[in-house]
């Protein structure tokens, strides 16, 4: 018998995920031992590991770490990722408890389900071997499709999470199976192995043709996470039955892994550039088109969210196209600057639909004299994605758009530009609706509860700082895109 | 005894994959259509062991046969999810035929 | 290779022919006179009611979901009885470590499930809340 190595660990590595995981066990018993719809003791538990597991996370910028029999890793990009996923978690952790009170929906799961689903994704970024990754999505995946069905006595919650369920449970098996061809290409599901195995395959042979279909079918499953076009079929629907603090949360944290797994994985692809570019180009194009096009003519604020969520999935996957350091960079920029605008926008859409109002453009018409502050956060995080100039929305498509210049990719620059000012006439026709006169009398009134008040200024200093002094993030995000690049890992493990 | 070959294994594994595909897309039960996912999953695990048969060192063989058991548990996790979903509906509607489910089609 | 298949072949084929032979001659050769009572499914016994497809509570769906969670988590832990005893001393602590960390994940969400009452079949906790908050209101 061969000797078995034991993995030497560096644990600061894993330390952030590990923290997501035991605050999620601990809310878990405590939920047992509170009174029913006692929640702030399970919201605080869960902010203070969410905060624990942030602070963990920017102690390791500017480590290059792989440990754990090479299975778990930290770079900067996933400091940067995953810093974005906890402020994501963290916001609508904060902002939650309001809205399930008020929509009778006082499941204590709610919390630790959440959390899961954070170590999820945190864990999809924090490692290059794509068996983790696809557990990373699976854990991810299943505390979405429940916290998507949480309204119980809601058909339209249920159904939107058996559609979820239904298509996604699809989409990872498609996932997976791109693994499993990639393990009999190369020996190895890591993802840093794949240029050397391309390299070394000869055209025509075994190997080359299973690295292809491994390839494609991984776009497939990823695609159908970050809702890239062909595979955007249940976004609209999902978004919309969804409880709206739930949409919140699966808008923001899913597109940021699965872009971030993208991101690793079309580039340590790099060398079979050729063969995925034309797909990811048509993707993109595709994405772009129907996303914008298709949110014009919607009626509801939350599917039409969904449809420029679209968008904007085809605005980054024009920055994998490009493939260059600029475009790179924009990416990550935009994923960071995306979280932030989606939350908040979803946060605000969860206040009108916690009073018993419609969630519908229409509805949304005179808010800013009922509710001024609300109203103006609004507006902000709408011009942000449409992406209009003092905000972070803005600098994430100037880079989208130059690193795609560059790349050569003129049609998609153009097409980028184009969508987007499409884009911006729905999300200015929505802003304008907010500070025109109300069609009817509002169905009731209401407040903005002080922690939302947090979580939307949060969102807009954000937003705005980042808008106004974009180079700090846009640094660190090119750094992390060379660090990448170079490839300069620090394996700790014993052999 | 001559084994079967490798490609055998990896056709059969292909053609449960497509067979499964195909049934989510056109079977109307979600449970059929949950069983026909689950075939794809299995087709899967059939591609894991056979690729595994072939690695030259047993660390590379073991990692697929591991594999092959998150597989499973990760279908289990999935099995869980998706009926509790089907039992709810159930409960609220008396019925799971996904044609029927399109309150979201609006 | 094909060679080998071939008494597995004639073993198919035989069983074919002595199932067509007895089957069909009981049918060719057997007289049929009829009665209610002999085309009855059973011959003895309690006479059915009602269809046999009836649907089933829907405790036993969320206790079988429940179950092969746990079914197939514990099958991670088979590879591990397998090999703990040949491991060298060096190896065992660390693999004992990770094994009960994992054993420690399934209790906490066992202890979970039967303290919600998910494992109750009658009267399961939350219903019995449920009842007592509709009584309070």
């Amino acid at each position: 018998m061969e000797a078995l190595n034991i993995p030497q660990v560096e644990w600061s590595a894993l330390l952030p995920v590990l923290t997501v995981v035991g605050a999620a066990l601990l809310v878990l018993i405590l939920e047992l031992f509170l009174p029913r719809g006692q929640h702030t003791p399970l919201m605080l538990v869960g902010l203070l590991g969410l905060g624990l597991a942030g602070y963990f996370q920017l102690a390791l910028w500017g480590a290059s770490l792989v440990t754990w029999a090479e299975t778990a890793l930290s770079d900067n990009i996933a400091v940067l990722l995953n810093l974005a996923i906890l402020v994501s978690s963290g916001l609508v952790l904060l902002f939650a408890d309001d809205y399930l009170r008020a929509r009778n929906m006082r499941y204590g799961e709610f919390y630790p389900l959440l959390l899961f689903a954070t170590a999820g994704a945190m864990l999809m970024i924090s490692s290059t071997n794509l068996m983790v990754v696809f557990l990373g999505l699976e854990v991810l995946s299943l505390s979405l499709y429940v916290l998507t069905g949480l309204a119980r006595a809601e058909v339209r919650s249920e159904e939107a999470a058996l559609k979820y369920f239904l298509l996604g449970a699809f989409a990872s098996a498609f996932f997976l199976y791109g693994i499993a061809l990639l393990y009999g290409a190369q020996g190895s599901v890591d993802m840093r192995v794949i240029s050397a195995s391309w390299v070394a395959s000869m055209p025509g042979k075994m190997t080359n043709a299973l690295l292809v279909a491994s390839l494609a079918l991984m776009l497939v499953g990823l695609g159908f996470k970050a809702a890239l076009a062909p595979f955007h079929m249940w976004t609209p629907d999902v978004y919309q039955g969804a409880p709206t603090v739930a949409t919140a949360y699966m808008a923001a944290v899913s597109k940021v892994a699965a872009f971030g797994v993208l991101l690793r994985l079309l580039s340590a692809a790099m060398p079979m550039l050729d063969l995925w570019s034309p797909i990811m180009w048509a993707i993109a194009l595709l994405s772009m088109l129907v996303g914008n096009l298709v949110a014009l003519i919607q009626r509801d604020a939350k599917r039409m969210l969904a449809y420029s969520s679209v968008g904007h999935a085809g605005y980054l996957a024009v920055g994998l196209v490009s493939m260059n350091m600029t475009s790179l960079t924009g990416v990550l920029f935009y994923l960071v600057a995306y979280a932030l605008m989606t939350v908040g926008a979803f946060g605000v859409l969860s206040l009108m639909a916690r009073a018993g109002d419609a969630t519908t453009v229409d509805a949304l018409r005179g808010l800013a004299r009922r509710q001024p502050f609300a109203a103006f956060a609004m507006a902000i995080l709408m011009l942000s994605l449409a992406g209009i100039p003092p905000t972070a929305g803005f600098w994430g498509k100037w880079y989208l758009f130059l690193g795609a210049l560059e790349g050569g990719q003129t049609l998609l620059a153009i097409v980028l530009a184009l969508t987007s000012v499409v884009g911006a006439a729905y999300y200015l026709r929505l802003t304008f609706s907010l500070y025109a006169d109300a069609l009817e009398a509002p169905a009731a009134r209401w407040s903005v509860p002080a922690p939302m008040v947090v979580c939307l200024l949060i969102c807009l200093i954000g937003l705005i700082g980042l808008g106004i002094a974009p180079r700090p993030l846009a640094e660190s995000s090119r750094q992390a895109v060379e660090r990448m690049a170079n490839g300069e890992w620090q394996v700790v493990s014993g052999e | 005894m001559t084994a079967v070959p490798a490609s055998a294994y990896l056709t059969l594994a292909a053609f449960l994959f497509a067979i499964g595909a195909a049934g989510v897309l056109i079977k109307r039960n979600p449970i059929v259509i949950f069983m026909c996912i689950e075939l794809m999953l299995n087709a899967v695990n059939l591609t894991f062991l056979t690729f595994a048969l072939h690695q030259p060192n047993l660390q590379a063989q073991v990692a697929g046969h591991v594999f092959v058991l998150f597989v499973i548990g990760v279908a289990a996790a999935e099995v869980a999810v998706g009926l509790g979903i089907i039992v709810v509906i159930f409960r609220l509607r008396e019925t799971i035929d996904v044609d029927s489910v399109s309150l979201l089609r609006e | 290779m094909p060679a080998e298949y071939v008494p597995i072949l004639i073993l198919f084929g035989l069983a074919a022919v002595i199932t067509a032979v007895m089957v069909g001659g009981s049918w060719l050769l057997g007289p049929r006179r009829p009665t209610p009572a002999k085309t009855a499914p059973y011959e003895c016994g309690i006479t059915p009611v009602g269809s046999a497809r009836e649907r089933f509570p829907v405790h036993f769906y969320l206790t079988a979901m429940l179950f092969i969670i746990f079914d197939v988590e514990i099958a991670f832990l088979y590879p591990f009885f397998v090999m703990v005893r040949d491991l060298p001393t060096e190896a065992r602590g660390f693999v004992i470590g990770v094994a009960t960390a994992f054993a420690t994940l399934l209790i906490i969400t066992f202890l979970y499930e039967l303290k919600k009452g998910a494992l109750e079949w009658e009267d399961p906790v939350e219903h019995r809340r449920l009842k007592a908050e509709l009584k309070n209101q």
